[in-house]
């Protein structure tokens, strides 16, 4: 049997095993994102929030500088993932990250808490920190997991990266309405790392998980 | 030609609703096609034709289990360009380092030592003689017996009471010289493997 002769088997294999549609790579990452937010959403509410604080914050309009700074982190950390998804070489857009960037610098230096980098307790930074760290996690797994079901990253521990920042950004979104420590210099740092941190994350699993 | 990207996006478009047809038919032209492209690249890199088939079908493989990752709003052709040079990326990376923990035992030296030549077929066999004879006493004693003679190793190493080591030692220098001597052009070449009881004593007369 000549060698042609098992390429063409192979075909006839790989036809028959065609199969459903599944979803493709945006439609996935939606849902993946989405479920990562609403889980972290009602993982701080639960165990995190302090209501009366929460109030507060919504009448007197700070929270929504660390929503926005959030926000845009992770509108901006979408399209790269996206890009890294792919296998064809449209290097990823990290342009649209710098909206973001302006605004937590601009929140930094125009800080109107003066809070300052230690924040609120002594427990600040640690509880911060591990906290977005964790809430961090189901979502990554929740993206991770779709991208190797539906992607083909080239560059698999970049894509893993990707994942952490776009999951880290909701994360922090959704540990925004508890967190007691809102100064744009606390965020612009601290949230700064633990984003960092889970980006590591993914990139590690990203390694593992995401090659092909 | 040009009209591949449009027929191949829309096979690949009524493969994703499920028309099995039209996925066989793009998967065989996708191979039809990148089959001669292949086997360049892999010849390039001292691999051969088998294995370039061996990365068509990763391709094949790749382009069926990472199908989702195309966009149809997308282009297809970078889309499978990528993949193709991703696969041979690996395959070319993993074949290499195979190929390097060969031992290259250099059966081809044994063949060409004898060899006469091109202008002078038949002087081939009397010069090796000639040549031999010219060598230093204990070389060509080792070399007649081992070639020759057809005596093993460890009996020429017991007969002139020294290793087998030193016996195959003086081989590879005999050997260098007849080369030099048959070939003065060649440059001698470096010993890739080590010379095995077998091969000394297959050696045939030309």
């Amino acid at each position: 049997m000549t060698e042609a002769d098992d390429t063409n088997r192979l075909i006839g294999a790989l036809a028959s095993d065609l199969g459903r549609p599944g979803l493709g790579i945006r439609p996935m990452l939606a849902v993946a994102a989405a479920t990562g937010l609403g889980l972290a959403l009602l993982a701080s509410s639960a165990f995190l929030a302090d209501r009366t604080r929460l109030a507060d914050a919504l009448h007197h309009g700070w929270l929504y500088q660390k929503l926005i700074c959030m926000a845009a982190l992770a509108a901006g950390a979408w399209p790269i993932l996206d890009d890294l998804a792919r296998p064809e070489r449209s290097g990823p857009r990290y342009a649209t990250l710098l909206p973001a960037l302006l605004l937590l610098l601009a929140g930094a230096i125009w800080d109107p808490q003066g809070v300052g980098l230690s924040g609120q307790s002594v427990n600040s930074v640690p509880s911060c920190l591990a906290d977005i760290v964790l809430l961090t996690l189901p979502g990554l797994a929740l993206i991770l997991i779709g991208l190797r079901r539906t992607a083909a990253p080239t560059r698999p521990a970049l894509a893993g990266a990707a994942a952490g920042l776009l999951a880290g950004a909701l994360a922090a979104l959704a540990y925004a309405f508890a967190c007691r420590n809102d100064g744009g210099l606390f965020i612009l740092v601290w949230y700064g790392a633990a984003i960092a941190i889970v980006s590591g994350f993914g990139a590690a699993a990203g390694r593992l998980a995401l090659a092909w | 030609m040009d009209t591949r990207e449009q027929d191949w996006a829309s096979a690949m478009v009524a493969a994703r609703d499920g028309d099995e047809a039209a996925y066989g038919r793009l998967l065989s032209a996708v191979a039809t096609s990148l089959r001669p492209a292949m086997r360049t690249r892999m010849r390039h890199c001292r691999l051969s034709d088998s294995e370039a088939e061996d990365v068509v079908q990763e391709v094949l493989i790749a382009i069926h289990t990472k199908r989702r990752s195309w966009d149809p709003d997308r282009a297809f052709l970078p889309w499978l360009n990528a993949i193709a040079r991703h696969k041979l990326i690996d395959a070319v990376r993993r074949l290499s380092r195979d190929a390097r923990r060969r031992v290259v035992l250099a059966d081809g030296e044994w063949d060409d030592l004898f060899e006469a030549p091109q202008s002078a077929p038949d002087a081939g066999a009397i010069d090796v003689k000639r040549h031999v004879h010219a060598l230093s006493g204990r070389q060509r004693e080792i070399v007649g017996a081992l070639v020759f003679e057809g005596v093993s190793v460890r009996e020429i190493a017991a007969r002139l009471r020294t290793t087998e080591g030193v016996v195959r030692m003086t081989f590879h220098r005999a050997l260098a010289s007849l080369r030099n001597a048959l070939d003065p052009g060649t440059e001698p070449r470096p010993r890739t493997g080590r010379m095995s009881k077998r091969d000394a004593s297959t050696g045939q007369p030309s």
